[in-house]
């Protein structure tokens, strides 16, 4: 069997004039928890219902679990679990009600039904909240049973979009702690996120811009690979100092994060050069520290030009 | 008028028997920044829709744009600028139309409507979109014409509801700007995210749990004084296994798997030396251990936590 629980080999996906996916290739291994990150339009949705085969493609080759996804879709899609973005999960049903319709669907055989329910309960946390109705749930909760619901077949491999999307940040780390103990019993786990620093919590990810591939693999390689000295500065009148220092060719990209502001330098640029620089632009220096890049440094650096 | 944009004393919403805002005070001053954070359902919607003039208070007081918010919320309606994340723009019309529309909602006079119409043609890069359907524009691009429908009538306060959602990195850095000169200008900004990074750019923020304010403050500040123990991140072979042994052990009060990682958070009276050789005997270390400084995230989660043990 493949080390690769999906291959996309130039992938191509058009809406009229838009290209969703260009020329689009990606290996994503078995048992990985593998983010695809991205703004809106970079491609993620439509990446994730090629894979759950709810749409066509252009161009190109897909390969699921060692099957064509062109010719074997009937036998894949057993062994995959979909959260699309909006779920369909019946609020006027409770949460025990929702399970149960998920595993009719999916043709859950009744011996292994209540074994299966129990630990997919115990799984999620949802125990307690199994008489409540669906409506009622909180943000957060709905997007544990939608979890839940996608797993009643227990797939191979789980496609989730943008499930942490306007979830509040506790309820986020819920969410991946249930990923990875789901990861750990041998699921592949695919799920996207417009939240660059996602990536951080993946094993593996991809970072996608407008139908392509701007970055991949492991979150330590891709910060490595990024050769780029990223200098955190502390000093007044962010916005003045910002376009003052932009001006200066020594940094590539100059950018306000929080209170602060990166600036981005080729990897042999030393922070007395750097300090110097601010210092003869005039700016007072509070504090100034080379800093490991966040992903979103990354994806504005690999972006940079292309507005 | 003073220089405060909002005042709050004692604001309670209650919804049948359940407590949707419980007491909450805040006073917002003229061109602050302002994020309101907490979990969804903890009442920030509620607050909102009150300090809009959309709903009634079930009790306490609050006054916004120097208007009463149970008796003269029609005089606040006229003030204030309200931007949500999702329903704010039409489609299937144009850039112009749109702004023509809100125009009109917000009752602007047309000569004020076009002048400003055309400075904001002119100082952003929307103008190259004047005549395009906005279901076709780039997300930034839409974000930042949803926010000028919600201020072209040059409201002194300006609500916007989780305004960065999905957006490009770049351009939610773009649309900060916007935010930052819009405070410059005297106007206050009340925003509501979940991007707790973006979180630190706001002059201040309240975070709101089960209808109580739990914390308020610079971003800065809160994390230094609020935030209790300190943060450590080390690098493991079984990330899982590590985090279940760490919570077994007495001083850690938080562990957290980031992809290879784990975050710990230990107690203030806690030897980080005893916790990790404790740990180093049951699993590997790939790294060593490296105290980090804790985020407003970290804060946000700690304090979440306290509330509900």
């Amino acid at each position: 069997m493949s080390s690769f629980a999906v291959t996309l080999q130039s992938v191509s996906k058009n809406y009229g004039p838009t290209a969703a996916l260009d020329d689009f290739s990606l290996n994503i291994p078995a048992q990985s928890i593998f983010a695809l990150v991205g703004p809106d339009g970079a491609g993620k949705t439509t990446l994730l219902r090629l894979l759950a085969g709810i749409l066509d493609f252009d161009q190109g080759d897909i390969t699921i679990l060692d099957r064509n996804l062109s010719c074997d879709y009937e036998s894949i899609r057993p062994r995959i679990g979909y959260m699309p973005q909006q779920f369909g999960l019946y609020e006027d049903l409770t949460v025990g009600e929702n399970i149960s319709f998920f595993a009719d669907i999916f043709l859950v055989p009744k011996a292994q039904r209540k074994q299966r329910l129990d630990r997919l309960l115990e799984f999620s946390r949802l125990r307690p909240f199994i008489s409540r109705l669906a409506a009622d749930l909180s943000g957060g909760m709905k997007q544990k049973l939608g979890l839940t619901c996608a797993l009643v077949h227990s797939p191979e491999i789980l496609l989730l979009d943008e499930p942490t999307n306007g979830v509040d940040p506790v309820s986020r780390r819920d969410f991946w702690q249930l990923l990875y103990e789901l990861n750990r019993d041998g699921t592949t786990v695919i799920i996207s996120s417009s939240y660059m620093d996602e990536a951080e919590r993946a094993s593996r990810f991809a970072m996608m811009r407008q139908g392509k591939l701007i970055a991949s693999g492991r979150p330590g390689e891709v910060r490595e690979e990024f050769t780029c000295n990223v200098y955190e500065l502390v000093t007044t009148r962010l916005r003045v100092a910002r376009d003052v220092l932009r001006q200066e060719d020594q940094f590539d990209s100059v950018d306000i994060f929080g209170k602060t502001l990166h600036l981005t330098t080729k990897h042999d640029v030393p922070q007395d050069s750097v300090s110097a620089t601010v210092t003869r632009c005039g700016l007072e220096i509070d504090s100034l520290k080379l800093i490991t890049p966040t992903f979103e440094d990354i994806f504005i650096n690999l972006s940079r030009g292309s507005l | 008028m003073n220089d405060l944009a909002v005042t709050v004393e004692n604001l309670r919403r209650k919804f049948g028997s359940f407590v949707a805002v419980d007491g909450v005070s805040f006073d917002i001053g003229r061109g602050e920044i302002f994020g309101f954070l907490g979990p969804n359902g903890a009442g920030k919607s509620t607050t909102i829709r009150m300090l809009c003039g959309l709903l009634r208070p079930t009790s306490g007081e609050g006054r916004v744009a120097g208007f009463d918010i149970t008796r003269q919320p029609e005089k606040i309606k006229t003030r204030i600028g309200y931007m949500s994340q999702k329903f704010s723009l039409y489609r299937t019309i144009t850039v112009e139309e749109n702004l023509d529309f809100y125009a009109g909602v917000y009752l602007m006079e047309r000569r004020h409507h076009r002048d400003r119409k055309d400075e904001f043609f002119r100082q952003t890069e929307l103008g190259a979109f004047r005549n395009r359907v906005v279901s076709s524009l780039p997300s930034g691009a839409r974000q930042l014409l949803a926010l000028f429908c919600a201020i072209q009538h040059r409201p002194q306060i300006v609500f916007l509801d989780e305004p960065t959602a999905g957006v490009d990195p770049t351009a939610r850095r773009y649309f900060w700007d916007k935010i930052n000169s819009l405070a410059d200008e005297g106007i206050t900004v009340f925003v509501t995210t979940h991007y707790l990074d973006e979180a630190e750019e706001c002059d201040r923020v309240a975070m709101i749990f089960e209808g109580k304010i739990a914390a308020i403050g610079a971003p800065a500040e809160l994390t230094r004084t609020r935030f209790k123990g300190r943060v450590f991140r080390l690098g493991v072979e079984n990330p899982l296994q590590a985090r279940s042994l760490a919570l077994t052990l007495d001083g850690v009060n938080d562990a957290v798997v980031f992809g290879s990682e784990l975050h710990l958070t230990l107690g203030d009276a806690a030897n980080p030396d005893t916790i990790f050789r404790q740990l180093e005997s049951r699993v590997s270390f790939a790294d060593a251990p490296v105290l980090i400084e804790p985020t407003l995230e970290d804060l946000f989660v700690s304090l979440i936590g306290e509330e509900r043990r």
